[in-house]
């Protein structure tokens, strides 16, 4: 499925503990013509496949399954990895939000996602 | 022979005219002697008789009636001795003789002892000298009395006169004194209010559970009561006054939790310069048994300089309040709780909403037909907006309303936006207008579903413009309107699921619904301003 050889597709890992909105988040970002490297769950297995395929966007949940957050994962993926992450939360609160601002994100989207949100934040991430 | 005949002829003797060898020159002479001076002897008593009947005012009257009888005696001898000229009854002259003799002695007897008080006497010259002097000294009484009368008429004038003004100072007094009593029964049913008013304060502070606290400043001393010091719990006497900067009291203070000590030493600040009339201030303070206790203290001023205006008296009243504070932390947790469950309700409904949504996106995908394309397209974006309610929800400070202005201009931006390959321009003129969730989700709703029609039909060429305003009209109205410049007569004439949608929420939300088709189409609801609790 993926050729390092070919031609550079943007590389998007997907992280959402909720399996159903992981992979309508997958759909549309396949449906923008990006390769979609990995779907995670936790912050560990994100970290895990961030190394393992080095994308160029992560789209990161704030609250995930287990003790370490969206905010933990992305840290270490942006230091790690130096991949852009895109937030997504279900939360406007001060206190999300100055946890958010702790890792420069590229972009955050507010739960609900609709229409052409996923895709500017996308493109803009990628410049 | 008889005692008579002894007395009137005793026998043997001659008569006295026979020693005269009656000569009748000697017994004529002795004779009319006799009977002369005997006439003039008789006489005698018969004036005093008469100068006594009519001087009643004599002295020593009997001595007049003794002399008259010794008169008459000494006349009667003189009858007897013409008698025995010619008879010698010597017998009963020498009787009558005998009781002329005793009366002599007994006038002469008598008299002299009384020369000196008959002649202590006045005499005539000495009366009329008095009876002038006493007539002076009737005339000076005569006088006298008139000045007397004339000092009288006026005394008893100036009585009048004093009666009158005594008359007129009882009346005032009177009316003072009434006056007076009826200040005194005023002052004594002020001093029946004043002492049931105490009652009250009494009743009311044991009730409340008041401590008192008063303060001298101007002293530098206070007296806690006994509720006062035993809400201290540190042992603080009762009823006794403490210096405020003494051991007792700065021991107490250093009681206080150190985090309410700002809030304390602020209110205590206030009250000493008189800054403020009253303060109040909320304090934990730790117990002798190491309990910590609520106390709320309030303060006023009592009295203050007048010069600097800085308090120099005040009163306090403390109360525990612990129960209530515990409270209150109680409270303030429990609705801490409810937001944050409230906040995760919210969440779980709009992150279902969004699996929802990703269901509906993954279904579509394996659609090919267009129609049923675009009716799961159609409920994506009603999804949306359910979604998006909630979200505003969360992010309200009382977690049940919100201004739906930012709301709208979020909505119909991100459907106009998710419109594939249109440029259609969105203008949003909504006044803030605060909402629950009863309401905006119909009218989130609506919104969405008048939208998607115009965004589908208006627009053939795919340009063109819609607007959406939000207004206040009437008190108690607000009117919505979605208008567009296209073709018109769109969607409404079509009877479908976007049409029932819009006509049964209009319904809900009371709304008048009026359209007005070309140019253009435009959408008007009049409906109340929804009322928030």
């Amino acid at each position: 499925m993926i050729n390092p050889k070919a031609a550079p597709t943007p590389r998007v890992l997907i992280v959402d503990d909720e399996f159903i909105i992981a992979n309508s988040l997958s759909l549309q970002v396949e449906e923008m013509g990006y390769q979609v490297c990995g779907m995670a769950s936790t912050a560990q297995e994100a970290i895990e496949l961030a190394h393992a395929w080095r994308p160029d966007v992560v789209l990161m949940d704030v609250r995930l399954k287990g003790d370490r957050d969206g905010v933990d994962a992305a840290i270490a993926i942006h230091d790690e990895v130096g991949s852009k992450v895109i937030f997504i939360t279900g939360s406007r609160e001060p206190a999300t939000m100055a946890r958010i601002q702790e890792d420069h994100p590229a972009g955050v989207l507010f739960k609900p996602i609709y229409g052409q949100q996923l895709r500017t934040a996308v493109e803009t991430a990628l410049g | 022979m008889t005692l008579w005949d002894w007395m009137a002829t005793p026998p043997g003797l001659t008569p006295h005219g026979f020693c005269l060898t009656w000569a009748p020159g000697l017994l004529g002479l002795h004779a009319m002697s006799d009977g002369v001076t005997a006439l003039a002897y008789f006489s005698i008593p018969l004036a005093l008789a008469r100068i006594v009947d009519q001087r009643r005012d004599l002295e020593y009257r009997w001595i007049a009636w003794l002399f008259g009888a010794f008169i008459l005696a000494c006349g009667l001898t003189h009858v007897m001795s013409i008698y025995t000229l010619w008879v010698p009854a010597y017998g009963i002259e020498g009787l009558i003789k005998l009781v002329t003799a005793l009366l002599s002695i007994a006038t002469a007897a008598i008299l002299w002892p009384m020369i000196p008080r008959v002649v202590a006497l006045p005499s005539p010259t000495e009366l009329r000298e008095l009876n002038s002097r006493l007539s002076a000294t009737v005339v000076e009484q005569a006088r006298t009395a008139d000045l007397l009368r004339q000092s009288e008429a006026r005394a008893r004038d100036v009585n009048l006169e004093l009666e009158r003004r005594v008359a007129e100072r009882t009346s005032e007094l009177s009316a003072t004194n009434a006056r007076l009593v009826e200040a005194l029964a005023q002052q004594a049913a002020a001093e029946e209010t004043r002492r049931e008013s105490d009652v009250r304060l009494r009743l009311a502070m044991e009730g409340a559970r008041l401590g008192v606290f008063e303060m001298d400043i101007a002293g530098n001393r206070g007296r806690l009561d006994t509720r006062a010091a035993d809400m201290t719990g540190v042992g603080l006497p009762a009823d006794a006054w403490l210096r405020l900067d003494g051991p007792e009291l700065t021991a107490w203070v250093s009681h206080v939790h150190p985090d309410d000590l700002a809030v304390r030493d602020a209110a205590e600040a206030a009250l000493r310069a008189g800054s403020q009339e009253t303060v109040q201030m909320e304090y934990r303070a730790r117990r002798a048994d190491g309990t910590w206790v609520w106390l709320t203290h309030w303060r006023a001023v009592v009295d203050r300089d007048p010069a600097t205006g800085k308090a120099t008296r005040a009163i306090g009243l403390m109360l525990d309040t612990s129960d209530r504070a515990q409270a209150e932390v109680a409270l303030r947790a429990a609705l801490v709780q409810r937001d944050l469950l409230l906040r995760e309700v919210y969440h779980r409904v709009k992150n279902n909403l969004q699996i929802i949504d990703g269901l509906l996106l993954m279904q579509a995908g394996a659609v090919k037909d267009p129609v049923a394309r675009q009716a799961l397209s159609g409920l994506r974006s009603r999804i949306y907006a359910l979604g998006l309610v909630h979200a505003q929800l969360m992010a309200s400070a009382n977690l049940e309303t919100f201004d739906i202005a930012p709301f709208l201009q979020e909505l119909t931006h991100n459907i106009v936006a998710g419109a594939a390959d249109s440029e259609v321009r969105l203008t949003v003129d909504a006044s803030p207008l605060e909402v629950d969730l009863d309401f905006a989700v119909p009218v989130g709703l609506l919104v969405t579903e008048l939208i998607t029609n115009s965004l589908r039909h208006a627009f053939p060429s795919g340009r063109g413009s819609i607007q959406v305003t939000l207004a206040h009209r009437e008190p108690g109205e607000v009117v919505l309107t979605v208008s567009d410049d296209g073709r018109g007569a769109a969607a409404t004439d079509r009877p479908g699921v976007g049409s029932t949608i819009v006509q049964g929420l209009a319904k809900q939300l009371s709304a008048k619904l009026s359209v007005v088709d070309k140019p253009g189409h435009t959408t008007i609801m009049v409906m109340p301003t929804p009322e928030i609790p």
